[in-house]
């Protein structure tokens, strides 16, 4: 790697396929003169269009369609972090991320805390990420997020700070779902406690093999609660929106480390496999600061 | 509730469930089971639930046991450790085998 190299995350709002090409052809060109590996992933249309572009340079880039790359985000995360291992020997590797930013309203704050993570846990690599949002499709908060996630911005040819930028460790993406009224509380116990969100998520129709992932990703989040967090415990289940949610709060300091949950649990033989195995077993796992503590929902999608 | 059963010199069943409050009892079995054998076989079909403080257990032992030349081998997993083991990026450090 280039001596010092290190990563580089920007936003790049566009708001049609032309203003893409514009920008995104220039900056995969300019990385393959330069030597650097570039991949890019994101929509199918700006995918062609930017082969088009590129014509016979087009070969040396590695595409992926965004809705197949961007499925769940510690995989995503653990698939850039393995890219990056592979190739970037002594280049810079360039990277388009466009995330797909499908799924329910907290599968999409979990894209957004993706983003923000992704400033701390590949801090050291020498990536350059430059992450378009599609103005014409996308939501408000979502284009927010991208000036909340980003350190820098391109914009019009140039690069400028982001002046709502916000540290990992500060940024919040709205609120985690609240409790209906529906919503049943489980005693947060071992065996019982297992066997009651293997009823639910049963009652809630989910397939024999997603109730076995749901009950063990409940599990260990709950075990993690009772071993790191204090009391009082509350935990929760309900159904509601299409989907069904595992919430369990404590009363403990909280947990104060962003990446929690996001690096691959190899380096870590003493802890911290209990949470990358619940975010890889449900659709989204929120851990969201409380009045009271910490509190951490599994959701799983049943219309899947 | 966790059972440990001896089937055959070096080979055990387990059954019931796995987690933090009886993991050490695990782990206890199994550094008394691998005690003068070189290889153990986990029949873990039976087995209900297991949980990651569970299945580190079972990669410390056969850690251990691959020290002294031997092996763990867990036979007919379910489906959801399997997943878990697959998930956790640990299948090429431990054995398993599909029948006894």
């Amino acid at each position: 790697m280039p001596a010092g190299a290190r990563l580089r995350h920007q936003a790049f709002v566009y708001d049609s396929k032309d203003e893409f090409v514009a920008a995104m052809a220039p900056f995969v060109a300019d990385g393959l003169e330069r030597g650097d590996r570039v991949f890019a992933a994101t929509t199918p249309a700006n995918i062609q269009a930017l082969r088009e572009e590129l014509g016979d340079d087009a070969a040396r880039v590695d595409f992926e369609e965004s809705a197949a790359w961007y499925r769940e985000p510690y995989t995503t995360l653990d698939a850039y972090r393995r890219y990056l291992d592979q190739h970037a020997n002594g280049s810079i590797v360039r990277v388009i991320g466009e995330p797909a930013w499908n799924g329910s309203e907290a599968q999409v704050r979990q894209w957004a805390r993706y983003e923000s993570v992704i400033n701390l846990a590949l801090a050291d690599s020498p990536a350059w990420i430059v992450c378009p949002y599609g103005s014409a499709t996308l939501p408000d908060p979502i284009l927010a997020y991208a000036e909340h996630t980003h350190p820098e911005r391109v914009e019009d040819g140039s690069v400028t700070a982001c002046p709502g930028y916000l540290s990992p460790e500060d940024f919040l993406p709205g609120r985690p779902a609240t409790a209906p009224p529906t919503a049943h509380e489980l005693p947060l116990e071992g065996a019982p406690f297992r066997v009651l969100v293997g009823e639910h998520a049963r009652e809630a129709e989910l397939s024999p093999e997603r109730v076995d992932d749901f009950v063990l990703a409940a599990h260990e989040v709950a075990a993690n609660a009772v071993k790191h967090g204090a009391p009082p415990f509350r935990a929760l289940v309900w159904v509601h929106d299409g989907e069904l949610v595992c919430q369990i709060a404590d009363s403990g300091p909280g947990i104060a480390d962003p990446l929690a949950g996001w690096m691959p649990p190899n380096g870590a033989p003493n802890g911290g496999w209990g949470l990358p195995i619940a975010r890889q077993l449900c659709d989204a796992v929120e851990i969201a600061p409380s009045d009271a503590g910490t509190i951490v929902s599994l959701h799983v999608n049943l219309d899947d | 509730m966790l059972t440990v059963v001896a089937t055959e010199p070096g080979a055990f069943s387990l059954s019931g469930e796995v987690d933090c409050s009886n993991v050490t009892a695990l782990a206890e079995s199994l550094e008394t089971a691998a005690d003068g054998h070189s290889e153990l076989r986990l029949d873990m079909s039976q087995l209900a639930f297991i949980d990651v403080s569970g299945l580190r257990a079972l990669l410390e032992a056969s850690l251990l046991l691959e020290e002294r030349g031997g092996e763990l081998v867990l036979l007919s997993p379910r489906a959801i450790l399997r997943r878990m083991i697959a998930l956790l990026g640990i299948d090429g450090r431990l054995t398993i085998r599909e029948t006894a």
